[in-house]
């Protein structure tokens, strides 16, 4: 699609969730991996960084009736969401320069949480098993042996899965952004 | 071989990516160093439950916005409810006098107003005719209203002098109140007691 497309797209996706909240779950089909990666990017518990992303979610929710379409990408109001509650956590810890960071956030900033969100999204194309290994050791944080037992396969054969699974997912990225 | 020991090389450094270890090493090995960016970027590929726990907790909320307000638009909390021996009358009446507006009425199959609707300025008032039959007596059949309906104009004067015109009863006359306010008492044809008052100044609770 051509970015002016997509950006008609997504009008019709925010103006369909304000008549109708319950469409609100396609605008969070589309940006959950994008907010999710710039949350995790900053933010490096993963449970801190799953509240934050939830609360990023449950504020656009809330504001909805007041978004008025100019043109940005909805995932740039998102962002200033999830930049907002990351700044009032870093207060509360005082982390003075990385707030001054957030409150001007780059071209660079944007992009690399999108290659991130492309990242995870290409997880849900590989092979089954492949995909299985990568969510069970990288989203869940399960050793190899604790894989090996659950899917019924060796460590060594596991290992190979989440060999292929990298190259899989460096070539697709390559891909994607070639 | 080769491959296997790829394997196990790439797995020690995720381990050691995972665990955020400062001595999470960059490879010699430019084809393993490529897969490691990946691996390092994995890092924070979110749980699927946390995912769909999300989707599954915004359609609940979705949901309860959804649903209608308990306070339907245009109406406040309180809203009196008037009960009127000849409803569509005095309907006509409160539409002359306050300058009200009809928003509904619904009619009863033997012609008596079981429910309408009028605004007057930002308030809506209900009516109905009586059902004494029912216990919805009108101050007309009671002898009386023990309910005083206070409303606020821009000009309690004018207001008074065309209800008076238009049959009202002046119970208490137009006069400078001592709390601020300019106000007088009227009950209509209908029997409804009113206070129509003009704010003139502010006065704290302590000076009045």
């Amino acid at each position: 699609m051509k970015a002016t497309e997509e950006k008609a797209a997504e009008r019709l996706l925010i103006e369909a969730a304000q008549k109708d909240p319950s469409r609100f779950s396609d605008l969070y089909e589309q940006n959950f991996e994008r907010v999710y990666a710039f949350v995790a990017r900053r933010i490096g518990v993963r449970d801190e960084a799953e509240d934050i992303t939830a609360e990023v979610f449950y504020q656009a929710l809330a504001h909805l009736p007041r978004f008025r379409w100019r043109g940005v990408p909805f995932s740039a109001w998102l962002f200033r969401i999830a930049a907002n509650l990351i700044a009032d956590r870093w207060k509360r810890a005082a982390k003075e320069q990385a707030i001054s960071n957030l409150n001007n956030l780059t071209e660079d900033d944007v992009e690399e949480a999108q290659e991130r969100a492309l990242l995870f999204r290409l997880v849900g194309t590989l092979p089954p098993a492949q995909r299985r290994v990568i969510v069970m050791r990288f989203a869940e944080q399960r050793s190899i042996r604790e894989v090996a037992q659950e899917l019924g396969r060796t460590e060594g054969a596991v290992k190979q899965l989440q060999l292929r699974a990298l190259e899989n997912l460096r070539k697709r990225m390559g891909e994607t952004n070639g | 071989m080769v491959k296997r020991s790829l394997s196990e090389q790439l797995d020690n450094a995720v381990e050691a990516i995972i665990a955020r270890e400062s001595s999470a090493r960059v490879a010699d090995d430019p084809k393993l160093a490529a897969l490691l960016g990946i691996a390092a970027s994995l890092r924070d590929l979110p749980r699927e439950d946390f995912k769909a726990e999300l989707k599954a907790e915004l359609e609940r909320r979705a949901m309860m916005r959804d649903k209608a307000k308990a306070v339907p638009e245009g109406y406040h909390t309180a809203t009196p409810y008037l009960i009127l021996k000849d409803a569509a009358s005095a309907i006509e009446f409160y539409k002359e006098v306050f300058g009200a507006t009809e928003l509904s009425r619904m009619e009863m199959p033997d012609g008596r107003i079981g429910h309408a609707e009028i605004e007057i300025g930002d308030s809506r008032i209900m009516i109905a005719d009586e059902y004494p039959e029912m216990g919805i007596p009108s101050p007309q059949s009671l002898g009386g209203s023990a309910v005083i309906i206070h409303l606020y104009v821009e000009d309690v004067d004018a207001l008074v002098e065309r209800m008076t015109n238009a049959g009202s009863k002046l119970l208490i006359p137009v006069a400078d109140q001592f709390y601020g306010d300019r106000a007088g008492k009227l009950a209509d044809p209908f029997g409804h007691v009113w206070i129509i008052a003009t704010h003139k100044k502010d006065v704290s609770p302590e000076g009045a």
